[in-house]
């Protein structure tokens, strides 16, 4: 139990790195990026590249990757986006699923479709009591904790920070009172984008890299961000750790065929108890007035 | 009422999911599209030419198995045609992606036969080629499957299915001989919930458990595709087996051998015919001496053999192996066009009927297209021993006498050892 436990630390980890981003262009940007499973994609694929080929650490080749999904998310966003900004959320939804598949065949294009690995020595395992934990999956708990860490310090801290909330809250009001919100829309941009590159490494890691990557995420990172709530950043966070571990939890119990199953079951249960998400605060804030 | 912006997104976001759950369906086109390039590089059916199709996993599980089957293909169509073609005509090979799905293998299906007119067909896989059994026999179009092992086609296979590998009932058995042989009386099986998979598994456990006694102390079933298999790997290994009989593809197969070796579970794995792929073994090379796979083989004392060995290692720079069937790829085409010459008809029904003709004896023996043709055209019946074998059929069109070998991980690479026969005790029940 304990080490499945373990496991859906590590699923839910990764998830919530890959719904995060989802979750910031949602909230700052208004609609739902579905080409982001497709950052995930081209992510593990440079990532590959970057250690096989140059012979990068994995470190320093998560770090360049996530400056170059971020980058090729701005520009995502600046080509492809912004034309069309002016048209509405459902526009820009679904020019993202349009995007998806572009950069889906385009990955195809570039990468070929072998299924490959990383080769990365993961390490021994090391025993804590009957659970045993690889340094590599240390790392990747470890990359979600930054996250959170470094998003909180981002949002709280920092000029930049306080500007996306200010546009996240009212983008007119921010624009009124002298926010960048370009400058605003470019970092949210890298940032998701980055992230998104990241977790497409960490679920190569764990898994394989293969051209159906991104869609499979695409569905779990869906369910994440509704579960937490639409645009809730640290809800959606802490969604995505749930469903991770529900997931594999479940495995303890039912037929692990099943346990995405369990997952989403969980998932209908919460919207119809609450449909705003369990971490919303929409409602609080109707109780509260 | 007035509905909350948050009540519209989560309309919106749930009516996504099913608009990306289709997506992802729907990007078997894409796969198609992508193949199309390859298939446009052979041509179409025109200008007098013949089309033969393949359906096949291009991208997915079986890409790897379609990798090195095309060198084949391709290696096979360039014989037929060096030859001159097929009555008169060049052969072009068409190509259509199956993403390595049942679901993706119905629209492949449709555009070799509707839109490029292919006379006869490949089937990559025993999925893909299950879940168009019926529109294979209303077209009346015979169809090769090079290395299908699903046993439910050989009753529903009919008359115009013919594969040229042993079904799964007969590997389950080989996989459960080779414990008994290997003393492995405790087992779990990790299998993922496809046909083919669900298939092999099924077979093993029947003599495993019954003539042979063996206990199979966990049975893990999982759908493909997912993110982590850690839960089903420590499962798999929970209950302490001396061996895991393992069936799945390449996708998953990586994950769940890596976090084997990377977590120290020990054990040794009885994997199906589907795992040796060269994906497998250079992501971990930690199987060498703890995995085996008795498969099908190949004859490879005959001319036959050597020539094809010889054009594939030039156009792959590698040898042709037993677990990928690149000589049985090879041969499916070959035994086609002698099948549609013998017939002198592009009729499927004529074509069907001459299939075993050619591969079965009596006839005179013969080892390339070209030599089979000539005796073809002196009006002489043949028996066409392929690449990889005799290929003789049975009446239900699947090998007669297929020939078993334990493959294993040596230096890297995949390596055929020893041939066996199955036990008839085994096969018995």
């Amino acid at each position: 139990m304990l080490q499945t436990l373990v496991f859906g630390l590590i699923t839910g980890s990764i998830l919530a790195i890959a719904a995060t981003g989802f979750a910031l262009i949602r909230q700052t940007e208004g609609f739902l990026n579905i080409a982001h499973g497709q950052f995930l994609l081209v992510g593990a694929y440079l990532g590959v590249e970057f250690t096989s080929k140059l012979g990068l650490g994995i470190v320093l080749a998560g770090l360049v990757t996530f400056v170059c999904v971020g980058a090729l998310a701005v520009l995502c966003a600046r080509l492809v986006f912004d034309p069309v900004r002016e048209r509405g959320a459902l526009v820009l939804l679904f020019t993202s699923i349009g995007l998806a598949y572009v950069l889906y065949a385009g990955s195809i294009l570039v990468f070929g479709v072998d299924i490959l690995s990383f080769d990365v020595d993961f390490g021994n395992a090391i025993m804590l009591g009957s659970v045993a934990i690889t340094p590599v999956e240390i790392g990747m708990i470890g990359v979600f904790v930054v996250a959170i860490l470094g998003l909180m310090l981002f949002f709280n801290r920092t000029r930049l920070g306080t500007w996306v909330r200010a546009t996240a809250s009212n983008p007119d009001l921010a624009r009124v009172r002298g926010v960048p919100v370009g400058v605003v829309s470019a970092s949210v941009w890298f940032v998701a984008g980055g992230l998104g590159g990241v977790a497409g490494i960490l679920l190569g890691l764990n898994s394989s890299v293969t051209s159906e990557l991104g869609w499979n995420a695409t569905m779990l990172i869906l369910a994440a961000t509704v579960l937490g709530g639409l645009g809730r950043i640290y809800g959606v966070m802490a969604a995505a750790m749930f469903l991770g571990l529900v997931m594999n939890l479940a495995t303890e119990v039912i037929d692990p065929s099943y346990s995405t199953l369990v997952a989403f079951g969980a998932l209908i249960i919460v919207l119809l108890i609450r449909p705003e998400g369990i971490f919303s605060i929409e409602r609080r804030r109707e109780i509260a007035a | 009422m007035k509905r909350s912006t948050g009540s519209r997104w989560l309309t919106a976001a749930l009516g996504l999911a099913a608009a990306v759950a289709l997506g992802a369906c729907g990007s078997s086109n894409e796969g198609s599209d992508e193949t199309n390039a390859t298939a446009a590089d052979s041509g179409s059916a025109k200008g007098g030419q013949m089309v033969f199709g393949t359906f096949t996993g291009v991208t997915g599980d079986y890409a790897p198995f379609t990798k090195v089957a095309m060198y084949a293909n391709n290696i096979a169509i360039a014989d037929i045609n060096a030859a001159g073609g097929v009555l008169g005509k060049k052969v072009k090979l068409s190509v259509a992606d199956t993403e390595s799905t049942a679901e993706g293998a119905v629209p492949a299906f449709s555009r070799l036969t509707e839109v490029d007119k292919a006379v006869v067909l490949s089937a990559g896989d025993s999925d893909a080629a299950t879940a168009v059994l019926d529109e294979i026999a209303n077209k009346q179009t015979p169809t090769m499957c090079p290395y299908c092992g699903a046993d439910n086609l050989t009753p529903d296979g009919g008359e115009w299915l013919y594969r040229l590998s042993p079904a799964d009932s007969q590997l389950g058995i080989a996989g459960a001989q080779y414990m008994r042989d290997h003393n492995i009386a405790k087992a779990s099986i990790l299998g993922q919930k496809t046909d083919a998979s669900i298939s092999a598994v099924e077979t093993f456990k029947t003599p495993f458990t019954g003539q042979i006694g063996g206990d199979v102390c966990s049975e893990v079933m999982f759908d493909p595709g997912k993110s982590s298999y850690q839960a089903e790997v420590s499962k798999a290994f929970g209950c302490d087996p001396q061996a895991v009989y393992a069936t799945t593809g390449t996708e998953a197969g990586v994950p769940i051998l890596r976090e084997w070796a990377r977590r120290g579970y020990g054990g040794q794995w009885v994997m199906s015919q589907d795992m040796l792929t060269p994906e497998i073994a250079k992501a971990t090379p930690e199987l060498e001496g703890k995995a085996f796979a008795p498969t099908g083989s190949m004859d490879r004392s005959t001319p036959a053999w050597d020539d094809f060995a010889a054009k594939y290692k030039e156009k792959s720079g590698n040898e042709p192996s037993d677990g990928l069937w690149e000589a049985a790829s090879y041969d499916q085409w070959i035994a086609l066009a002698l099948a549609i010459t013998k017939a002198n008809s592009t009729d499927g029904a004529k074509i069907a009927a001459a299939v075993p003709e050619v591969l079965n004896a009596p006839g005179e023996k013969c080892y390339s297209y070209k030599e089979c043709l000539a005796l073809l055209e002196e009006g002489k019946d043949i028996n066409y021993h392929g690449a990889s074998g005799d290929n003789d059929l049975n009446d239900q069109g699947d090998l007669a006498s297929p020939r078993f070998a334990v493959t294993e991980l040596k230096g890297g690479e995949w390596v055929s050892g020893g041939e066996f026969d199955l036990d008839p005790s085994l096969s018995a029940q």
